[in-house]
């Protein structure tokens, strides 16, 4: 059972294990010694057919792109599971025909030219069948994939990520493998019989005259090829990404740490650039999209990274704001690669804030909450204002540190990739926290918010005003009418995707009025523009994005729009024609207008007063 | 021979000028005003600058001059579209024709910039902020001082450039009469405290006109108004009704805090309307962010003719200006719409 | 040749000598963040810096020194910055002022 039409396929499938094989063990070795133990200690347990599992799910399956866009999940589970089926069903085939399951691949790959008419029980016809259908599957969705590529709209993608050549010139010999094998089975049925529903008919209509006996092996010939160059080219290309996404879901259900640094050529980091599809899923997420001089999307960033271009720009520019993060089918950090590829090149950027001084806490005071208005709320006087009304109206104590300096919390130097230099800041505002006896430290910035409660390791929980405003209605300690407002709000990067708090400002808002939708919410809201994540963003882009966000959440027209943070209101409150407010100025605004009328800015004069 | 009709979106000087001088040429003058009051802000002014000539003199010669039998003034009337019909136009209040003229002129001039937008500086949360619109009132005493009226030496401080040269407003432009009227206004303070300490804030002064770099002088040398180059950065509530500001010196370098009984934002010039560019008609719009004054699409020498025929525009919806050049830009647009109906007839 | 005695002379250490050529390292802090030339030293950066209420430091004042060239008294003066971005918001010019401060702190 041989034919020198194997050899290109056989050729190319071994180069491409034996390549992905020296590949995969470099990168392997690249992991940290923590890193190596965890996944010697998980490999024969209950994480690995996790792991297993998740890759059917993910790789095979596509339930996540599914999710997000069923057309493209259809597409790519089409694609997947498709030839998945094809490869499995062969092998299977063979073994049931064979008896012997040790047969050449080659073997089961080719073995309708082999064995054009095989017999059996009921079996036989199952597996025919079978067989076919997996091919009408990935056949199904190469045309999706085809359509993709002439009208992206088809599959409810605004945006596609552009390819380079040799990506095309891979994806042309993938395209190729599948109406190719219809073909050489279609003729190997038409002319000695058997094939199932799809191949007999084919081959009864195209290839059942004699004339069509020529076609037969050249028609195998090229399948061969096509399938024996997509190998050769799958570890060099951006195919790389099928069996890397496997083995990097093994190895995060191994329990693997980000590490430190930006190593994109070896350990997790080259595992995570090379599963990236290029999928594109990431492009429509970005509130930068089509704005930014530089197309700094993930795709695109992760593919510079890959082929070791200058990547500088493209990692500054990005907001940092997890959107792509949150959106990515495959599950790649890819926040947390920006920020490490940002640390390498500010790698000689030295900070010293050695000037700090202890910070200077007169006695000791006990308090209900610590109340932590950030750099940004000194800007934002009316939040802060509420936030403290309302505290007072519920008879909570409290203590404002920062009320006239601050220190910066630390979190816009990560975000910079200046992580390791933020400590003495971090010591002066842990001190300042600790030299008051509170219960709960409440901050109104988000990017505080996320940073007290990853970073900083207090003694008491750290709550963002939302959830503590939240909590204190819950209570009955602030009790509000529901008013006839519609109310539109907008999830402040670090609050929402960044620390998860997606529900307590809803229930608030939900309280007190109507909440209206749009079509980015949650972990698909846009950022405002000014998120500190970007360096380099013009002001021009940042302005662009600002108006796109503002469309999207007026499109129900609100009577207002509501955020809780003191980047986001300010920026969009710019552009907005409806009134932007942050949550507690809202809420207290509510105690004085019963009936939801607009509210005139004398209104603080009240509060001030009172 | 029947007589030609002008239509004026807007009674403010430019509005009332070119009206006057159009009703003098012999036109029939259409002067339509969607406030209750024709004036435009020249009717809540107290002084102007730079001679110090009060605001409602000029008023009062604008409005003695507009009672001109051929000028009807409509007020209470806000225009929505303007469509040509013809070689004529029609002036539209929603879907409602108001009326048919053969020349419109838009003289809708500007609003002035929400100071509530920078709230770093407090407007609308501490009383003792006021906008250099509000001072004006306050000077005519048709609101009381934010502040006790005895205090001995009240401390009041201006800020340039509120919602102008403001990439962060969508406002590059400099709205060219603030600086001139802190000045003016600082005189006007210390004559009425004169033992108030004067504080300007400023980026750069820039005091083109005639007579402004006298009155600046004047400033200096005879009231000791203190000027200090630096952007405020943030007011925050002191004892009191005061407030605390804080600014860099940038001639000093270094940062500087003042406690205040008063602090007044010179807010700046913005578009009170766009014109929508529809097919045939054209839509008076709210501007949105960052779009700018009514462009011009003539160069120097044409500074009122929009591309459409019979349709001119005149005063501060062209962009900043003083009241002298509105009045001067009034006259000659005037001048043009005559030469325009003459061509037509 | 002896020169002339014109009864003053200007003190080379303090003259800004704009005849010198533009450092590369400068140079390159200009590409990689244009907006630094917009400056136009308001001093609302450094009005509200959270830095400059323990330090003196001015963003505007470093960047008057990259714009004459001025690469050696630059040294170590961006170090002080926590880059909370406060500056950023204010901006009437829309400097990116913080990766303005991430590129002098390398030099």
């Amino acid at each position: 059972m041989f034919h020198p039409f194997v050899l290109p396929f056989s050729i190319g499938f071994t180069v491409m294990l034996v390549v992905l094989a020296v590949r995969y063990a470099y990168w392997l070795r690249g992991l940290s010694l923590v890193n190596r133990k965890r996944c010697l200690a998980n490999l024969f347990s209950i994480q690995t057919l996790r792991g297993v599992s998740e890759i059917l799910r993910e790789s095979l399956l596509h339930l996540k792109i599914y999710k997000t866009n069923p057309v493209l999940g259809f597409m790519h589970m089409s694609l997947a599971f498709g030839w998945f089926l094809l490869i499995v069903g062969g092998k299977l085939e063979t073994w049931y025909y064979t008896g012997d399951f040790a047969n050449p691949i080659y073997y089961a790959i080719f073995f309708r030219y082999f064995e054009p008419v095989t017999s059996g029980f009921w079996m036989n016809g199952v597996m025919v069948f079978f067989m076919d259908f997996s091919l009408l599957l990935v056949l199904t969705g190469l045309a999706l994939a085809l359509a993709k590529r002439i009208r992206k709209k088809l599959v409810g993608m605004q945006n596609t990520t552009r390819h380079s050549v040799g990506n095309r010139v891979a994806l042309t010999f993938l395209w190729l493998i599948f109406p190719l094998r219809l073909m050489a089975e279609s003729a190997t049925a038409g002319q000695h019989g058997g094939g199932g529903f799809l191949t007999a008919s084919f081959g009864e209509w195209l290839f059942s005259g004699t004339w069509a006996a020529s076609f037969e092996v050249p028609l195998w010939w090229a399948y061969s090829f096509s399938l024996g160059l997509f190998f050769l080219a799958l570890p060099f290309s951006r195919y790389l990404h099928i069996p890397t996404e496997m083995v990097l879901i093994l190895l995060k259900q191994w329990d693997i740490k980000q590490e430190t640094g930006f190593r994109p050529q070896k350990g997790l980091q080259a595992f995570e650039v090379h599963a990236c599809s290029s999928c594109g899923v990431c492009l429509d997420a970005c509130p930068g999209i089509n704005l930014a001089h530089d197309a700094f999307q993930a795709s695109y960033f992760v593919k510079a990274v890959r082929e070791n271009r200058e990547v500088q720009s493209l990692a500054t520019s990005c907001l940092n704001c997890g959107a792509c993060n949150s959106a990515c089918p495959v599950g790649i950090h890819l926040e947390g690669l920006r920020l490490d590829c940002r640390s390498q090149i500010f790698e000689q950027s030295q900070f010293n804030h050695s000037y700090l001084p202890v910070p200077m806490v007169l006695w000791r005071e006990t308090t209900e909450v610590i109340l932590y208005t950030g750099c940004m709320g000194r800007m934002q006087p009316k939040t802060s204002i509420a936030f403290k009304a309302l505290l007072t109206e519920a008879g909570i104590s409290f203590v404002h540190i920062d009320e006239k300096a601050g220190v910066c919390c630390g979190r816009p130097l990560a975000l910079a990739g200046a992580k390791d230099q933020a400590v003495k800041m971090m010591t002066y505002n842990r001190d300042l926290i600790n030299g008051h006896n509170g219960k709960v430290l409440v901050t109104t910035c988000p990017i505080c918010y996320r940073y007290f409660s990853e970073e900083y390791q207090l003694d008491i929980p750290v709550q963002h005003h939302s959830q503590f405003l939240w909590e204190l209605m819950n209570k009955g300690l602030l009790k509000r009418e529901m008013q006839t407002l519609k109310l539109a709000y907008h999830d402040p990067c670090d609050l929402g995707r960044g620390s998860g708090c997606y529900e307590p400002p809803r229930n608030v808002l939900s309280a007190i009025g109507q909440l209206v939708a749009n079509q980015k919410e949650r972990d698909k809201a846009l950022c405002c523009g000014n998120n500190l994540g970007s360096l380099s963003l013009t002001e021009t882009t940042r302005q662009q994005i600002t108006a796109k966000t503002v469309e999207v959440l007026t499109q129900n027209k609100p009577d207002y729009i509501v955020t809780a943070c003191p980047l986001c209101k300010p920026t969009l409150s710019k552009q907005s024609r409806v009134p932007v407010k942050d949550l507690a100025e809202l809420l207290l605004l509510t105690k004085h207008h019963a009936k939801g009328h607009p509210v005139s800015a004398q209104q603080y004069q009240k509060i001030l007063d009172s | 021979m029947t007589q030609q009709k002008v239509a004026i979106i807007g009674a403010g000087p430019a509005g009332l000028q070119s009206a006057i001088s159009l009703a003098e040429m012999g036109f029939l003058v259409q002067l339509f005003e969607k406030e209750k009051q024709p004036g435009g802000h020249l009717a809540h002014w107290h002084v102007l600058f730079p001679d110090r000539q009060p605001a409602n003199e000029v008023l009062d010669a604008l409005m003695i001059s507009a009672m001109n039998p051929n000028i009807s003034l409509i007020t209470g009337a806000e225009i929505s579209a303007i469509e040509p019909s013809g070689r004529k136009w029609q002036l539209k209040k929603a879907e409602t024709l108001i009326c048919e003229v053969d020349a419109v002129l838009l003289a809708s001039g500007f609003k002035l910039f929400d100071a509530a937008q920078k709230e770093e500086y407090g407007y609308g949360i501490y009383p003792a902020v006021v906008t250099s619109s509000e001072l004006e009132a306050l000077f005519m005493h048709q609101k009381p001082w934010p502040f006790n009226e005895n205090l001995e030496s009240p401390k009041i401080g201006l800020v340039h450039c509120v919602g102008s040269r403001d990439a962060k407003c969508g406002n590059l432009y400099c709205s060219k009469v603030c600086c001139v009227t802190a000045v003016k206004q600082a005189i006007e303070l210390k004559k009425t405290f004169p033992a108030a300490q004067v504080y300007s804030f400023y980026m750069d002064m820039r005091m083109f006109g005639l007579g402004y770099e006298e009155l600046y002088h004047q400033a200096q040398m005879e009231y000791r108004v203190q000027f200090i180059r630096g952007r405020l950065s943030e007011a925050s509530p002191a004892d009191g009704q005061r407030i605390q500001v804080k600014a860099e010196d940038t001639l000093m370098g270094r940062p500087l805090k003042l406690t205040l009984d008063m602090l007044v934002l010179m807010v700046g010039m913005t578009p009170s309307v766009v014109l929508g560019n529809g097919s045939a008609s054209v839509e008076l719009k709210k501007p949105m962010f960052a779009d700018g004054f009514v462009k011009m699409p003539g160069q120097a020498l044409d500074d009122s003719r929009l591309q459409k025929p019979g349709l001119f525009v005149a005063g501060a919806c062209k962009g900043p200006v003083t009241l002298p050049d509105v009045v001067k830009d009034a006259k000659a647009t005037a001048l043009d719409i005559c030469n325009y109906l003459t061509e037509v007839l | 040749m002896s020169v002339r005695d014109f009864g003053y002379s200007v003190s080379d250490q303090r003259a800004v000598d704009l005849d010198r050529k533009m450092p590369d390292e400068l140079e390159r802090v200009y590409l990689q963040e244009p907006s630094l030339r917009n400056c136009i030293a308001c001093g609302n950066c450094a009005a509200l810096c959270s830095a400059g209420s323990f330090t003196g430091f001015q963003f505007y004042r470093l960047n008057v020194l990259v714009s004459r060239g001025l690469l050696s008294e630059l040294a170590k003066k961006a170090e002080a910055c926590m880059l909370c971005g406060k500056c950023q918001m204010a901006c009437p010019r829309g400097v990116n002022i913080r990766h303005g401060i991430m590129l002098m702190a390398q030099l």
